[in-house]
């Protein structure tokens, strides 16, 4: 699955051709303007930048003859304050008298000269001030690119660029000197040499670091390799160099930076030139990574400026002051078992409730309110729902919350915490109702309970009550604002049953992050994950990886928390196996290891297998290779990635006579795919013949019998591994509601519990089995009037009379089995006895048989309409029977081999 | 209201050959009165900045304006006759002290701040001073 970035819709690049007096915007191929009336300009959702020519001749005329100048004052400046310096210390000395004995150095101190010179070098310090702190206190800042709304898009569209209602700015102001000290250097004669722009780019240590970060190598030899060289790029006309600067532009604006750095010019070169573009391509990377490592890198350094209190550029951040306790109250009892968020982050520069904004303002409205301020947040596990109390705490330490949450602060309550601490108290009651009468006094508390659930199972000390119903008159009538969060499953089964529990909280439903979002939080992980796993270098591939792969196969947890479990997981095992760069492959494997299952791009050895697995199927399964095919088509298309990831990797309806092989196809997969025959679930449909058994199918089931208590639901067998073969047999016994369930399992490859749980069946092969129409293929056997086909098309007809057409619509495949031949028989036959070879070789005994064996089993087992099954038997009842006569009887002995008799074949 | 279409009006582009070099005449005042500027104009609204910053994080530490916020709020939120009457006593005695604190403080950073306005034209002056004394 694609990441979507998000970088469309930002920003629009436009051009204007003056000659014809038409606008138009630049779409995925950016052109180079070689003609000087042509113009290109840029559009954000506020602003509009243009690049002039005047102003582009204008440094190239001037940029270096000005940094020539400045170079000189800098020096002249700094040549000035030594002998300001010894002038300085001189007047110190000669204040304290020390220089009254040497004539010449008290006469030039008295002297005009050295007040004139210390008087230069203190306007050298002005100057160098200046020079230092231009760019410091007035830093460049580049607006930040919001989305425009799809509206004004279409309306640029349809009638063109309405410049009045933006702001417009020049885009050559916010090109950092380096960058113009590049364009400057290689552009001589009027011509601008892209190559040696390319060449020198490349070399610096920042983008080097960009190259490393996204793993892929590009150097000057790469290049050379790869056919860039001067002589190959194109040379263009100064000119172009306002194609250049609005390119740079639009990547400095997608990766939040401040200003045009030379990687948002390399950027640019990037996207101008599809041979550079064909280079990442060929190692595995694209433009859209390298701008996302960007724009890691400039979260990175805008992280690292210090946290000063006296940078008047940078948010303040309010601590609350010598006096904050005096007009709040005492929360002694409390601090023992809560935990002050504001506190705990605020020192950490990590953004917090990534992906949550919209959840983040509703929970600051319910929390501004007058009355009623208490709210639960209700998610699957992992999507976040503590780190949005996070974001709102890192809100109120900024100021950016209204007036009536500055200065609050949030305590988590501790569950354990309060359960240890009461150890200490005899009466749990009381401790509770003293820490509730100083939440109620302290009046600048939000109380956060975390894992809200948690509060009813637990029991309070010797008096054996449930916390959550000593706390429960407290939330009702709380006055202090109570946040909790809670699953799903759990909200259903304590909250959802309570009026006045429900009437107490306004629900705030957290829903899982977008993968974008995911790969934004994992950013902001990489230097704690780099510092605690030392050694490990993370690649933005395996970020990427981190995400997908969660979000495909870590259906227990929702992002963001299944990525970062992955990543920490990965980092982990880099860490033991000597791995010093982590990248996609190792996150494939660690995952792959978790699983149990194949993960990832299919490698030489794991293609070899899955080509041979039809080789290995069909000889194991006799007669059926239709089926065979389907099946094996549906595996080799979940393995490459080829398949909708919403569905489950097949389903498939069989049809057949007893005996002919359906349920020992679905065993074969599972051996064969899933790596065991274990890896299968097998559900009999004539036990959900009842409405009341579809709460047993969705595993809410209402009988209290022990039985009812201890059964596993196919939803609990599911959850606990989801890399299986689900068979259904004889789906035509169970009612009819029950079959509709499979509708939501085909189309969306998931289904809902009774809990609200969703459990997952994307990973799942789905084979049902149906006796519809047997009777008709069976008789067809004897019935020389009745072809196959014929037949086979009188039990689909019988099956589409049977089953719903919704419901056999989404079957992948709808396969008849073919009742076995002698030869087929036969075949079996022989399969059966290797295995039974097998399982006396690992007692040491060698069973050995002539040709002939399996056809006598065959012709004499042979019962038409029971396929293979009496062959089974027969071999049980006589051969194995036999042969455990043999043993008893000390007739066979451990290294020995035995002969199967014809005799034994009566 | 007509729009000016800034891309097709005619102060819009030149011919790019017309580049003009500016002499090291130019140059020079050109970065005397960017130095200027930047001393008087824009380091005189960052020192504005600054003292407002300073007084927010005077504010702040000393919990001044929550305190006027608070002031009959009683102490530690005790509604007793005691947590008002302390409540009250406290802040009569320590508002004005932090009050002082934060108008020495922004006195003492306009100082500065006149300081800074008068060390270009004061170093000037002691250089033209000892020009004349030689």
């Amino acid at each position: 699955m694609a990441i979507d970035y998000g970088w469309q819709n930002r920003t629009v690049i436009g051009y204007h051709a003056k000659d014809s007096n038409t606008f138009g915007i630049v779409d995925k191929t950016l052109p180079i303007l070689t003609k000087e009336s042509d113009a290109l300009f840029l559009i954000t959702r506020d602003q509009f930048f243009t690049v002039s020519t005047p102003q582009i001749s204008n440094v190239l005329a001037n940029f270096s003859r000005y940094t020539r100048y400045y170079d000189t004052v800098r020096l002249i400046a700094n040549v000035m304050l030594i002998p300001g310096l010894l002038i300085a210390f001189g007047y110190f000395l000669r204040q304290i008298g020390i220089f009254d004995s040497v004539k010449i150095v008290k006469d030039f101190l008295t002297s005009g000269i050295s007040d004139i010179l210390f008087g230069l070098s203190i306007f050298s310090v002005f100057v160098l001030w200046h020079d230092y702190y231009k760019d410091k206190s007035h830093p460049v800042r580049l607006p930040k690119a919001e989305k425009i709304p799809l509206n004004d898009l279409e309306e640029i569209r349809n009638t063109g660029f309405k410049f009045g209602r933006y702001a417009h700015l020049e885009a050559i102001n916010f090109v950092n000197e380096l960058t113009l000290d590049i364009i400057c250097r290689h552009t001589k004669n009027d011509t601008i040499n892209t190559a040696r722009v390319l060449e020198e780019l490349v070399g610096y240590p920042a983008i080097q670091d960009v190259f490393k970060r996204a793993n892929i190598v590009i150097d000057n030899e790469v290049l050379a390799k790869n056919d860039v060289t001067q002589e190959t790029l194109p040379q263009y006309q100064s000119t172009t160099i306002r194609s250049l600067i609005i390119y740079a532009l639009n990547e400095a604006l997608l990766t939040s930076s401040l200003e045009i750095q030379p990687k948002h010019l390399l950027l640019a070169l990037f996207n101008v030139f599809p041979v550079l573009k064909q280079i990442l391509l060929s190692q595995n990377s694209s433009i859209d990574i390298l701008r996302e490592v960007v724009r890691y890198q400039s979260y990175e350094i805008e992280k690292k400026r210090s946290l000063s209190y006296f940078n008047p550029n940078i948010p303040y951040f309010r601590k609350g002051g010598i006096a904050e306790s005096w007009v709040y109250g005492y929360t002694f009892i409390l601090n023992n078992f809560t935990k002050n968020i504001n506190d705990q982050i605020l020192k950490d520069r990590d953004m917090y409730g990534i992906g949550h904004n919209e959840e983040i303002e509703n929970l600051v409205s319910v929390l501004g309110k007058i009355s009623n301020k208490n709210a639960l947040l209700i998610g699957e596990p992992g999507v976040g729902k503590s780190s949005i109390m996070l974001g709102i705490a890192q809100r109120i330490n900024r100021g950016d919350v209204p007036n009536q949450l500055k200065d609050k602060r949030i305590l988590q309550f501790d569950i354990n915490g309060l359960i240890a601490y009461s150890t200490k108290e005899k009466n749990i009651e009381m401790l509770i109702e003293k820490s509730m009468k100083e939440l109620e006094n302290a009046g600048d508390v939000i109380l956060f309970i975390d894992e809200m659930q948690e509060l009813i199972p637990s029991k309070a000390g010797e008096s054996g009550h449930s916390l959550a119903g000593i706390l429960l008159p407290y939330i009702l009538n709380s006055k202090f604002p109570i946040i909790g969060t809670v699953n799903y499953s759990d909200y259903k089964k304590y909250f959802y049953s309570s009026e006045s529990l429900r009437q107490s909280f306004t629900n705030i439903e957290v829903k899982e992050i977008s993968a974008v979002d995911a790969l934004q939080i994992l950013e902001t992980k990489i230097s704690q994950l780099e510092s605690n796993f030392v050694g490990i270098y993370i690649t933005f591939h395996a970020l990427i990886s981190a995400v997908e792969l969660a979000q495909r196969y870590s259906k227990e947890r929702k992002l963001p928390s299944s990525a970062v479990q992955l990543l920490e997981s990965a980092c982990s095992w880099a860490q033991s196996s000597g791995v010093s760069v982590l990248t996609e492959e190792h996150v494939s494997k660690v995952l792959s290891n978790q699983k149990g299952i194949p993960i990832g791009s299919v490698n030489a050895q794991e293609s070899t297998k899955l080509m041979k697995l039809e080789e290995n199927m069909r000889s194991r399964v006799i007669g059926q290779d239709s089926a065979i095919n389907a099946v094996v088509e549906a595996l080799r298309r979940a393995h490459t990635d080829i398949r909708s990831p919403n569905k489950p990797i097949g389903a498939f309806l069989f049809l057949g006579p007893t005996g002919v092989g359906k349920t020992h196809v679905a065993k074969v997969v599972a051996d064969e795919y899933f790596g065991s025959v274990s890896n299968m679930i097998r559900v009999d449909m004539s036990e959900y013949k009842e409405i009341s058994s579809v709460e047993k199918f969705l595993g809410g089931s209402t009988d209290s019998s022990i039985l009812g208590q201890t059964s596993i639901s196919l939803i609990d067998k599911i959850k606990g591994n989801p890399y299986t073969v689900v068979l259904f047999d004889e789906i035509e016994k169970a009612h009819p509601q029950i079959l509709d369930l499979f509708l939501q399992i085909f189309d969306e490859g998931r289904l809902t519990s009774t809990l609200g749980e969703v459990v997952d069946f994307t990973h799942s092969i789905i084979i049902c089995t149906s006796n519809i129409g047997s009777l008709i293929l069976l008789n067809s056997l004897e019935d020389s009037k009745t072809t196959w086909e014929e037949a086979k098309d009188r039990a689909l007809i019988e099956l589409r009379q049977s089953i719903k057409p919704e419901l056999l619509n989404r079957f992948d495949k709808v396969l008849v089995f073919h009742p076995h031949s002698l030869e087929n028989l036969s075949k079996i036959s022989e399969i059966l006895l290797q295995e039974l070879a097998q399982r006396l070789r690992e007692k040491s005994i060698t069973l050995t048989w002539s040709n002939v064996i399996p056809q006598l089993i065959a012709n004499k087992a042979n019962q038409p309409g029971l396929g293979a099954r009496p062959i089974k038997r027969y071999i049980q009842d006589n051969i194995e029977g036999n042969l455990a006569k043999e043993l008893l009887e000390g007739n066979i002995a451990k290294g020995e081999e035995i002969s199967i008799k014809e005799s034994w074949i009566v | 209201m007509t729009q000016k279409n800034i891309l097709t009006s005619s102060g819009g582009q030149q011919i790019l050959n017309e580049s003009k070099v500016d002499s090291t005449l130019s140059i020079a005042i050109y970065s005397v009165k960017d130095f200027l500027s930047w001393w008087y104009i824009r380091m005189s609204l960052w020192h504005l900045r600054m003292l407002g910053r300073l007084s927010t994080f005077v504010d702040d530490n000393m919990s001044i304006s929550l305190l006027l916020k608070n002031f009959f709020t009683p102490w530690h939120r005790d509604y007793s006759f005691i947590g008002f009457t302390f409540g009250i006593l406290i802040k009569i005695v320590y508002l004005p002290v932090a009050l002082i604190t934060y108008i020495l403080v922004c006195i003492f950073y306009s100082f500065l701040f006149l300081v800074w306005l008068l060390l270009p034209p004061a170093s000037v002056f002691f250089i033209l001073r000892s020009i004349l004394t030689l």
